[in-house]
């Protein structure tokens, strides 16, 4: 993955990927917009193949719509999140992800898809389909972005097993303009060549480029991945709760942001005017605090219509909970206007970072010395 | 954002390294005591305590960092509960089928070698067998797991023999060391911990003192005042007891040792550290011979260091370190006064005997040492005469929220008995602090006429019963008055919350906390201070019935009887409502959306001895009667 550049700054495009990018951006002939399904194994870069796609599209369109199907290492939301986010600014630099509210995110509540692959697919299936209402096809009101915005999907890098069924969903779901597969050297990780999730005898249109991964000392390099992920994924979360203060206040640090939050007053709701529910099991009524206190929820707007899935407007940290006064206590960056509406907190997956559970002299009851080691 | 990411990763790396030294881990459990109730309820006889166990169990899945020891010792359990060879009170036809059975065991019994062996695997061992060897997992599991993945399902008899010897393993691997492990599991070794470190402390500090003061030895009184020490270092040698590694050559290094371990117990325990530091300052205080003569004259002799001055140090020292514990210290004090007060009027009547002696000088014990930490609190936070905004800019500078101060104030006036000048002085220190000069005014004006009161009382001796009575009557009813002010606040905010305090729709469900006390993330805010306490996360119904009972607006219940059982602060008065009200509940349907009202008293009050209803307008007719009597 592109984060692992962090360490480099230069990050290398090769000739094979500008040109990919290129051929994808000016590929005019066509009456409806490209959509991108960039896929490949773990650590081929993924991500950066994609970043660099945006940035070349950026020129030719003024918005692009990314799909963001990667909960592990998300790119503009924090970990566990599936998000449509159009982006309309050129990010030069390719190594460090930002930020972005996203235009629809749903809560999947967990760093891998394998926990619960069907809610996974309703949630990617729902974003694609609101993408395709809302900007694919032409939209005679706005008259600027008449042609439809392009999309790029980047994908999880799991592509054997039950990973690969996924994919093969989704690319049968969505059926791309444009299939990017980038290829490592060890072939056996790779996807099979050509379009292989099409059924035999299928008439469906679509540019499949294979290109290489502009690295070449795989093995060194995964390892280093391996080690790094959950790393990245707490500093997403930082980041994410860092924009709790604003951006003038001086947090340089994860101690300070730590303390910060400590200290932040936070949003207070009643506990009857909410309902709580875990994404991916089930917690007997009388043991929901026991399992809230101290956790990542996302924020969700239940909808009215019943089959709809409710979608996420962020995250939040529940960071107390009064049983007497029948409140909770939520940490969360949303403003209080777009919180106004949300009914419902999902519980998931998403590990708290540890570092933000200890302060200095103000350390959670959650954090624990004297634990035996044994996992 | 971006340079900030980069910073977060830099530091990050450094949190690792610290991680590892300290060995601190993320748990689902909130305390080792939630840790010892699933430990023993798993582990006993009765199929129902097992149960909250491995649901409590479950629970701690939810959260997503449960150990994998506890995850099979758990399903192990729960597969047990469902075999009849376990439970006598199973119908046999209403169960699995044997084979279901084995293949429960069986998938928890390869769960727990690959699960726990996986992990513990070092890369020169070859075999599975090898690495379970280590360990002493019973080599029958080993194959089991075997079996069971390559070849035929065992049989129930063996795997149900294996599931006891797998739990046995478990609990010789994992459960019996872990509670072996717990820091402190009992309160009576954590108070000596406590009281140890304490001691240990206001030794250094003595020790570091009369180093300092004998490389000084130029004047005599110096010398003096260092023999005299001397007899003191001997004394607290002795109540320290086997601390002996921290001789009397007290460095500097030993203090910020032992200051270290003080403040980590307090951050954790603050309320026992506190509780045990008060507890010795009063026991210092006694022992020098304290009486209300001495410590006037103290100033008079000024070199007259006492075992009471080393704890003092100690106070200071630590305060200066945690500036919370002087107002932690000052609640505790104010509390214990108030049970002073208490043990008092219950004896009263009865017999002036000893022990109302003893009572009336803790309480002057007591006043003198609130005295000196609101003396302490005030060079701790001088008082600013800045402007809030210009404040807000010195971070530097620690700032004590109004709404703390004003708390210690109530408190503190609830309490002050008649003729307790010491209390009524710090009120006014107090009142100077908040910096609210109508406040000042009111409470220089309420103290001049106790001074009053108590000149008059000096002067007829034989009156002071009834001047006593009078100045109670007096203080209950400005009380009454005060809280009249609290109720038709909150009942103001109750009704009308929605325009006042939301700045965004009308009906706001999301609130930003008006006054928050930082404290750890999964616990709640103590009023001062940072450490915070535990929630209660039981959700029982009847707890959430009480909720609704205290939640109702229409039912709020006022206490005016001018009597001192009544005494206690509003907070208080809600919990024991609470109860109170219990019978009451079938009437008290209407379920309150907006919580804040349910700190909100209810609507009943004392009258006759009998709680009755009374109408928000009848309140308000009472409330005015008050204040014009007063």
């Amino acid at each position: 993955m592109a984060e692992t550049e962090n360490s480099s700054p230069e990050i290398f495009i090769p000739d094979e990927w500008s040109n990919a990018a290129e051929a994808i951006a000016n590929n005019s002939d066509s009456s409806i917009p490209p959509s991108v399904f960039v896929c490949g194994p773990k650590n081929s870069g993924k991500t950066t193949f994609s970043r660099h796609l945006l940035n070349v599209l950026l020129q030719r369109y003024s918005k692009v719509a990314y799909l963001d199907t990667d909960v592990g290492q998300t790119e503009f939301t924090p970990p566990g999140l599936l998000s449509l986010t159009m982006v309309d600014k050129v990010t030069p630099d390719l190594t460090i992800p930002c930020l972005k509210t996203p235009d629809r995110c749903f809560f999947f509540g967990d760093i891998s898809s394998k926990r619960n692959p069907t809610a996974y697919l309703t949630c990617i299936f729902s974003l694609y389909d609101h993408y395709r209402k809302e900007y694919c096809t032409k939209n005679k009101t706005d008259g600027q972005d008449s042609d439809g915005l392009p999309l790029v999907i980047n994908t999880p890098g799991w592509v054997k097993g039950i990973g690969y069924e996924i994919l093969v969903d989704m690319l049968k779901y969505m059926s791309p303009t444009h299939v990017v597969k980038i290829c490592i050297s060890s072939e056996i990780k790779n996807l099979p060549a050509g379009a292989f999730w099409l059924d035999e005898g299928s008439t469906d249109r679509v540019t499949v480029i294979e290109i290489n991964s502009a690295r070449q000392d795989h093995l060194k390099r995964s390892l280093l991945v391996q080690k790094d992920s959950r790393l990245l994924r707490d500093l997403r979360v930082m980041a994410y709760f860092r924009q709790c203060f604003p951006s003038e206040m001086n947090i340089s640090t994860i101690k300070e942001l730590a303390r910060a939050l400590a200290a932040h007053p936070p949003y207070e709701i009643s506990i009857s005017s909410v309902k709580m529910k875990h994404s991916h099991c089930e917690v007997p009524k009388t043991e929901t605090f026991y399992s809230l206190n101290a956790s990542i929820v996302g924020l969700a707007v239940s909808s009215e219509v019943s089959e709809q899935l409710p979608h996420c407007v962020g995250l939040g940290i529940v960071r107390g909970i009064d049983t007497f006064k029948g409140l909770l206590y939520v940490i969360t960056p949303v403003p209080q206007q777009t919180l106004e509406d949300v009914d419902l907190l999902l519980q998931g997956f998403i590990q708290i970072p540890t570092c933000l559970l200890q302060v200095q002299g103000c350390i959670s009851p959650y954090i624990s010395a004297n634990v035996l080691s044994t996992n | 954002m971006e340079s900030l990411l980069l910073g977060f990763k830099e530091s990050h790396e450094d949190d690792v390294v610290e991680d590892k030294s300290h060995s601190f881990k993320l748990v689902p459990w909130i305390s080792w005591d939630e840790w010892n109730f699933v430990k023993g309820s798993l582990f006993s006889s009765s199929p129902d305590s097992m149960n909250s166990a491995l649901q409590r169990i479950s629970t701690w899945r939810s959260r997503g960092c449960i150990p994998v020891v506890i995850e099979v010792t758990a399903s192990i359990i729960e597969i047990q509960q469902k075999d009849p060879f376990f439970r006598d009170d199973l119908s046999e036809d209403a169960l699995q089928s044997q084979e279901m059975l084995s293949m429960l065991y069986c998938m928890a019994i390869m769960r727990l070698v690959n699960g726990v062996v996986e992990k513990t695997r070092k890369k020169t061992e070859v075999s599975i067998g090898e690495a379970a060897n280590a360990i002493g997992i019973p080599r029958m599991l080993i194959d089991i797991r075997h079996e069971g993945s390559h070849r035929e399902l065992p049989s129930l008899q063996l795997v149900r023999l294996a599931s006891m010897k797998a739990l046995d393993w478990l609990k010789s691997y994992y459960w019996e060391p872990q509670e072996k492990a717990i820091p402190i599991n009992e309160t009576a070794d954590l108070r000596k911990e406590i009281k140890c470190r304490l001691r240990e402390l206001a030794l250094c500090l003595k020790a570091k003192q009369t180093s300092r003061s004998s490389s000084l030895q130029v004047k005599g009184k110096r010398v003096r005042h260092m023999e005299h020490l001397h007899g003191h270092n001997k004394f607290l040698f002795l109540m320290a007891g086997k601390t002996s590694h921290c001789k009397s050559t007290g460095s500097k290094k030993q203090v910020t040792k032992s200051l270290k371990n003080i403040l980590r117990l307090y951050t954790s325990f603050s309320s026992e550290v506190v509780y045990i530091l008060l507890e010795l300052l009063l026991k210092a205080l006694d022992s020098s011979d304290f009486t209300e003569h001495v410590v006037e004259s103290q100033i008079g002799h000024e070199k007259k260091q006492t075992e009471c001055d080393d704890w003092k140090c100690v106070v200071l020292k630590l305060s200066n370190k945690e500036p919370e514990l002087l107002l932690t210290l000052l609640y505790a004090v104010l509390e214990k006064i108030e049970t002073q007060e208490e043990i008092m009027r219950c004896e009263i009547g009865e017999h002036h005997n000893l022990e109302s002696f003893a009572n009336s000088r803790q309480i002057e014990l007591l006043s003198y040492l609130f005295e000196w930490l609101v003396e302490n609190l005030k060079t701790l936070y001088p008082v600013s005469h800045k402007e809030p905004t210009e404040r807000k800019d010195s971070l530097t500078e620690p700032i004590l929220p109004k709404e703390t101060l004003l708390g210690l104030l109530r408190k503190c006036l609830l309490l002050s008995c008649p003729g307790n000048k010491k209390l009524m002085d710090s009120a006014l220190v107090l009142a100077q602090m908040t910096g609210d000069n109508s406040l000042l005014y009111k409470l220089k004006k309420f103290a001049s006429i106790w001074v009053s009161n108590s000149y008059i009382r000096e002067e007829i001796s034989v009156d002071s019963h009834t001047k006593i009575l009078l100045s109670e009557q007096e203080d209950s009813i400005r009380r009454a008055e005060e809280k009249f002010k609290v109720i038709r606040h909150r009942q103001m905010k109750g009704t009308n919350v929605k325009p006042t305090d939301s700045n965004v729709g009308v009906n706001s469900r999301w609130v930003v906390a008006k006054s928050w006390n930082p404290c750890p993330i999964g616990m709640l805010p103590h009023n001062l201070g940072f450490s915070g306490h535990l929630p209660v996360l039981v959700c029982n119904d009847e707890s959430r019935e009480a909720r609704k009972v205290s939640d109702s607006e229409e039912h709020w219940e006022l206490n005016l009887s001018g009597k001192r059982e009544a005494d206690c602060p509003i907070e208080e008065l809600d919990s024991t409502f609470v109860k109170k009200m219990k019978e009451n509940e079938a009437d008290c349907e209407s379920y309150d959306k907006d919580d804040t009202a349910c700190e909100g008293v209810m609507g009943r009050l004392m009258v006759d001895g009998v709680w009755k209803k009374v109408a928000k307008e009848e309140l308000l007719t009472i409330a005015s009667a008050v204040r014009l009597l007063v």
